[in-house]
């Protein structure tokens, strides 16, 4: 797999730039390597093929997923250059870090040994750590960071007490190994595994921030810089559903009896709670926090229903969802930067009489958010739901339904404000980067509402 | 013309109009277009319906895969329920627009443009023929509506047009539960296709909460008492076009909704809870009536009145007899015409005097005979006298529900026609009297108006006395309706 030799060695040229203080050419770069990563890996898609001696497995779902996360990086980078300028010295730095946790996002969607999953979801966090406290001179950067860290190397720890559990049963890291485990046994397997599979549970509950694992991730969300942020709700999140769907769907698809009654309890908390709780926020940063959590929770639905259209549907989502995601934090960056305030609902009153570029970008943004339809996230729902309901989850999907119904409210605060309250609105300056990125996220919202069996039918 | 084209032209010609309508300024070229889109949507129609066979089932369909797994199809056409409801949409919007006439109307090519594409997605709902995509036009009609009412509503809209939203999405949104439900217990192989959804094998027991979910959607549109609270705030807070369009079309797509995707998918469950809905459905006339009675805003009394006759299509539509079904359909399309114009002589009123209180008007009549005239008309058809096309509709859906249970049918009745009490009030208030300082300096309706209000009293007229012109068009598919659910009923 040529991209987990390009992501790296891109990084280190960024690191080389970086000394060599060319701080113009960073961004061309590590574009273009992205780009030819991208590339690379269209070229991967055909068969199955076992790679570094059955540890990672690469077939269409890691593809899919790589390609999907790669070209998310791509517009995100798209956003950095304007972020960052005159702001930070390191920027190279920032972009290596980006570019080595991408590579583990790479390596959680392409695991085929719970050890390589571990390798995975490290050398994804800890680059995370570090960017999360990228504003050296911001304390509560700082204590993003130091909150990160603390929780996601406790949550770390825990997965791998899981693992080792699980090994301690099995014998065997390998993920077909122990699904041919649990089949040998016809899905009666000793207390030790199951204690294993719940601390696993509980892990990638944690890295994907489902209620009540979720309580890092406002004040995470909020301290970061809003470009990483972004980073987190868009790569992160990805990676972390794709690995967690693998991994279940892998391993445990026999004893969904034990797992799928907690799974159920977890995913009705996080899409009521988180929804509620959004409602409640004023700043946009931490708006988001809530509703990335209520996200989590509708992607919950695709590992609980477990079946053939989970996969297709989670790859749908989480890339509608990126792109939305990619739009409201972008416009939220300019809307920031130009009147130098925080972000709250009320900095956006009266956008539309200033730039009718931005909202509507906002508004079909947020629309897509909400899932109403023309849209990708209507169809981006509409899949998740059709696979519950099809095992049998209706009550879990009407719970999604009144969460979905909640999260409109805190949608249209913003869309309301952009369009219907007055405000004084400062010069924005949109760059050709920031537009092109805007332009990417809308044509893809839009197509893919309207012709959803582009996306879906690929996994 | 290509005969397979005609539905999606029916479709695409206000949403394209709609869409240039959004980058023209000046109000002139705006209501030209506008009207050129809706006359060319009238002469498709008309088209449509000379080549239209009443008993031919559907007509001019068209199929094409939208998403291949899971299986959605875009699949259009007309039978006599969709053209009737077609027709009553292409008669409406150019009359709303109409009605905009000389109004300027702050940005018109934005509020024009909504209507057309309200209209575009609204002649969808009536034509799909299959789940998903009727759920997605269902929704798209939502939107244009809830920026019609929030950038050019009146008071307090910013909180009401948010819970009408909200309101509208949930039902919907259940019935979106419901669909996905049906779809994968059709037979065979899944289908969101209607037809599918007539052949599944849901039994008793689930066709039972089943019937709860799909009716969330319908109830909260029509509305139904009393997933109704929504309706009259948003009635009276909307500009007077969107108040037309609300009552005349998008509480119809509820009745219309539930008489094609509900009453034949579901029809044990239908069976099972008649009863219940048709009480539900009495209540409102009887809730509607009793507080129409205790309004002084002209607004609020039409819609409260609105709210009774839709409780009248409700209990006519779930009695299950034939001829009720029919004076329902007839009724949606009766009632779309003369809600219109009570609306529409609702807002002549109050931009020459400034108010819609009954109480502080009076004495019109002296200064504008001919609006008072046109107003007798529209109010006599809403009361349901004979020879209005209001009468029509509710002497069948009478008919239908005297032989389902005598006492609904007697409930209704009274009801219904002791409601004419509130709308005589409000004539005589408005009309008779003394005229006051607010009424003195009122002046005779223009040439624009006569000619809309012309058209309305006009239709109203003509339909009563020839009221096989509609009900021809869509009894044979209604009869259809009918035998679907004779089965378990």
């Amino acid at each position: 797999m040529t991209v987990l030799i390009i992501l790296p060695v891109l990084g280190i040229i960024m690191l080389y730039l970086g000394l060599l203080k060319s701080g113009r050419s960073l961004l061309p770069v590590a574009i273009t390597g992205l780009l030819a990563a991208s590339v690379s890996l269209v070229f991967e898609w055909g068969p199955a093929r076992h790679l570094f001696s059955d540890m990672l497995i690469i077939d269409h779902y890691s593809v899919a997923f790589s390609f999907s996360m790669t070209v998310i990086t791509v517009i995100i980078l798209l956003l950095a250059g304007q972020y960052y300028r005159g702001v930070e010295f390191h920027v190279a730095e920032i972009y290596a870090l980006m570019l080595f946790s991408l590579t583990g996002a790479i390596l959680m969607v392409s695991f085929s040994n719970l050890a390589m999953l571990f390798i995975g979801i490290e050398t994804l966090s800890l680059p995370m750590y570090v960017l999360a406290g990228s504003k050296k001179f911001s304390v509560i950067s700082n204590e993003a960071s130091f909150k990160y860290y603390l929780l996601g190397s406790f949550a770390s720890a825990v997965f791998l007490l899981g693992i080792a559990l699980v090994y301690g049963t099995t014998a065997t890291f390998n993920v077909q190994g122990i699904a041919e485990f649990v089949n040998s046994r016809n899905g009666v397997v000793s207390p030790l595994f199951l204690a294993g599979l719940i601390l696993i549970l509980i892990g990638m509950a944690f890295k994907v921030a489902a209620i009540p694992f979720h309580f890092w991730t406002p004040d995470v969300y909020e301290g970061s810089p809003t470009l990483i942020t972004l980073f987190m709700a868009t790569v992160v999140k990805t990676a972390g559903f794709a690995a967690f769907l693998k991994l279940f769907s892998g391993c445990f698809s026999q004893l969904t009896g034990f797992w799928q009654p907690t799974l159920w309890g977890i995913t009705a908390l996080t899409l009521i709670i988180s929804n509620l709780v959004a409602t409640r926020q004023n700043g946009i940063k931490r708006m988001m926090a809530y509703s990335a959590i209520s996200h989590s929770g509708f992607l919950l639905l695709a590992i609980i229903s477990l079946n053939s259209m989970s996969a297709g549907s989670m790859l749908f989502y989480t890339f509608s969802y990126s792109l939305a995601s990619i739009a409201i934090f972008g416009v939220l960056i300019i809307v920031k930067n130009a009147r130098g305030d925080e972000g709250t609902v009320d900095s956006f009153n009266g956008l539309n009489h200033s730039d009718h570029f931005l909202s509507l970008v906002m508004a079909v943004a947020l629309m897509s958010l909400a899932g109403i339809p023309l849209t990708a996230g209507f169809f981006a729902k509409y899949f998740l739901f059709v696979g519950a309901i099809k095992e049998h989850f209706t009550w879990l999907v009407i719970i999604a339904i009144i969460g979905a119904l909640i999260a409109i409210y805190y949608y249209f605060r913003i869309l309301t404000a952009i369009y219907f309250h007055d405000g004084d609105q400062p010069e924005l300056k949109t760059g050709i980067a920031y537009k092109t990125a805007f332009v990417i996220c809308l044509i893809g919202l839009v197509v893919l509402g309207i012709f959803p069996g582009l996306g879906i039918s690929i996994l | 013309m290509c005969s397979d084209m005609v539905t999606i032209l029916l479709i695409i010609l206000p949403l394209i109009a709609g869409l240039i309508l959004f980058f023209l300024k000046n109000e002139k070229r705006v209501m030209m277009l506008a009207l050129t889109a809706c006359l060319a949507e009238l002469i498709v129609l008309i088209y449509c319906l000379f080549h239209f066979s009443p008993s031919g089932g559907i007509q001019f369909a068209m199929q094409q895969y939208w998403i291949y797994s899971p299986d959605v199809r875009f699949s259009i056409g007309l039978d006599g329920i969709s053209i009737t409801m077609v027709l009553l949409t292409s008669l409406i919007v150019p009359l709303v627009i109409l009605t905009g006439f000389r109004r300027q109307v702050r940005n018109p090519g934005a509020f024009y443009g909504l209507i057309l594409l309200m209209q575009s997605a609204m002649v969808g709902v009536f034509t799909s023929f299959n789940a998903v995509l009727f759920y997605v036009f269902w929704e798209l009609a939502l939107i244009p509506m809830y920026f019609i009412i929030l950038l050019w509503g009146g008071e307090n809209r910013k909180s009401i047009t948010l819970k009408f939203f909200i309101y509208t999405l949930s039902g919907s949104l259940l019935m979106l539960t419901g669909f996905i439900y049906i779809y994968l217990s059709a037979a065979g192989s899944h289908s969101f296709e209607l037809s599918g959804f007539y052949h599944h094998s849901i039994d008793r027991g689930t066709q039972s909460w089943l019937f709860w979910l799909l009716l969330a959607g319908f109830a909260v549109k029509m509305p139904l008492f009393p997933f109704h609270t929504w309706q009259p705030d948003t009635y009276t807070v909307a500009p007077a076009q969107g108040s037309m369009l609300l009552a005349a079309l998008m509480s119809k797509m509820g009745i219309y909704g539930a008489m094609r995707w509900l009453i034949p998918v579901l029809p044990a469950g239908v069976a099972e809870w008649k009863n219940v809905v048709i009480i539900l459905a009495i209540t409102g006339i009887i809730y509607g009536s009793v507080i129409a009675f205790r309004q002084k805003d002209m607004k609020r009394i039409i819609a409260y009145s609105s709210l009774s006759h839709i409780g009248l299509m409700a209990a006519g539509l779930f009695s299950g007899y034939l001829v009720a079904l029919q004076g329902t359909l007839f009724m949606v399309f009766a009632h779309g015409i003369i809600v219109t114009g009570l609306f529409y002589i609702s807002d002549i009123i109050e931009k020459q005097t400034g108010t819609r209180m009954i109480d502080q008007l009076g004495g019109i009549r002296n200064h504008a005979p001919v609006l008072a005239g046109f107003f007798m008309i529209i109010m006599l058809g809403s009361i349901g006298l004979p020879l209005t096309n209001g009468f029509i509709g509710e002497f069948l859906i009478f008919t239908g529900l005297f032989q389902y249970k005598l006492i609904f049918a007697a409930l209704a009745g009274i009801t219904i026609i002791s409601g004419a009490v509130y709308l005589l009030n409000m004539y005589q208030k408005t009309m008779l009297g003394n005229e006051n300082k607010l009424t003195a300096s009122i002046i005779e309706i223009g040439t624009s108006e006569k000619i809309v209000l012309f058209i309305l009293s006009a239709i109203i007229i003509i339909t009563g006395l020839f009221p096989q012109l509609i009900l021809d068009i869509g009894s044979s598919a209604v009869h259809g309706i009918v035998e679907l659910t004779s089965g378990s009923l």
